[in-house]
């Protein structure tokens, strides 16, 4: 039941972290792999795992933002 | 007889002008000269060599355009599957560079094949280049703090020009992350144009790193919310030139007509002088995704169809 709610809450405080406002597909994306993140044991590796779905979706940003 | 000849002069130089020296004609269309020279694909990176336009497509192909010739070459990137690059810079020993996923720093040779490879110090976002030095934009998730730095192939990397990245305190940080990528547009003076995606605003920077922030007036600015919001966000700056005597040509989205939302590239051709004065804004007939050479005659661009076109300069 803690682990659960634990699990809730990271995922929770990852979408809440997510972009406001984003493109749809990147923010989708974001919001996927916060999940499979918050799914993670170890505090570290889903630390890491945090970082990697961000820069998935700077990414993802860049191509629409930046991608000329 | 005298008269006449004042008149048929009068008529004759009414008809060639049309429009002030020096000033933007209100509308233009572009000419096709060659192409399509590239489909739909990003375009990821874009680099000059001589009188060719090297551009990175879809993060595997490398497009050269010889803009003489008037034709496109385009060889695919030697890369492992699911590999993609981002950026090109080419140096002035006319070295071609790229990063490849976004902690490599790889060296291309003209014929797609990877010479070498380097591992950076972390993931990147960016990679220009600034005469015979990489500028790299780390992936820092901690603004403020210097936007690009430089270095030789291989050395260390030490801070470069006085842009900093910008705080957003209502934004997430990967967001805040997006809105901070710098582009650097090309050069055929001692300055390039770079800028936030955000901004109608250049900063405009020497190879030492000198820097001039010269306010663009009359673009349309969208705000970061709604231009991350969007699957064609409008941006006040798409792509910057700096021509030979310094002046600053702007691609700006503009405000597409409701029948154009959903084409991608901008509408809108703007000339400024060096210090920022503007010389007026065009209105483009069709859309444009790139400026690709400025010289005394005439403004290239690649054409949102994926055609080369060009404008008469003013």
């Amino acid at each position: 039941m803690v682990k659960k709610t634990l699990l809730t809450l990271v995922v929770l405080a990852g979408f809440a972290a997510a972009p406001r406002a984003a493109i749809a597909g990147c923010t989708t994306s974001l919001g996927e792999c916060y999940e499979r993140a918050a799914r993670i044991d170890s505090f570290w590796y889903r630390w890491a795992a945090g970082i990697d779905c961000e820069l998935d979706y700077a990414d993802c940003v860049r191509r629409r933002l930046i991608g000329r | 007889m005298t008269r006449a000849g004042l008149f048929v002069l009068a008529v004759v130089m009414g008809a060639c002008r049309t429009w002030s020296a020096g000033q933007a004609p209100a509308s233009i269309t572009p000419v096709p000269l060659f192409g399509p020279v590239i489909g739909a694909e990003v375009i990821g990176g874009r680099a000059d060599e001589r009188d060719d336009v090297l551009l990175l497509a879809g993060g595997t192909d490398l497009v050269r355009i010889a803009l003489s010739a008037r034709r496109a070459v385009r060889v695919k990137l030697r890369l492992s599957v699911a590999e993609e690059c981002w950026n090109l810079a080419r140096l002035t020993d006319g070295s071609l560079w790229t990063l490849k996923g976004r902690q490599t720093l790889a060296r291309l040779g003209s014929d797609g094949a990877i010479a070498s490879e380097t591992l950076l110090p972390g993931p990147h976002f960016g990679l220009f280049a600034a005469g015979d030095r990489l500028l790299f934009q780390r992936a820092d998730f901690t603004p403020p703090g210097p936007a690009l730095v430089a270095a030789v192939p291989g050395g260390t990397q030490s801070p470069w020009s006085a842009i900093a990245t910008r705080t957003f305190p209502s934004l997430a940080r990967a967001s805040v992350a997006a809105l901070n990528m710098v582009t650097c547009g090309p050069t055929d003076s001692r300055e390039r144009a770079c800028w936030f995606p955000d901004e109608a605003v250049v900063s405009l920077v020497d190879d030492n790193g000198s820097t001039r922030r010269v306010t663009l007036a009359g673009l349309v600015v969208t705000a970061p919310e709604a231009l991350l919001t969007s699957d064609n966000p409008q941006r006040p700056v798409r792509d910057a030139y700096v021509d030979a005597g310094g002046g600053i040509w702007i691609l700006s989205s503009g405000a597409s007509s409701a029948a154009a939302a959903d084409v991608p590239g901008g509408w809108v051709l703007g000339r400024y002088l060096s210090d920022g004065t503007s010389t007026g804004l065009a209105r483009l007939s069709s859309a444009a995704r790139l400026i690709l050479r400025v010289d005394a005659r005439s403004v290239i661009l690649l054409m949102s169809t994926g055609m080369v076109a060009e404008v008469p300069r003013w």
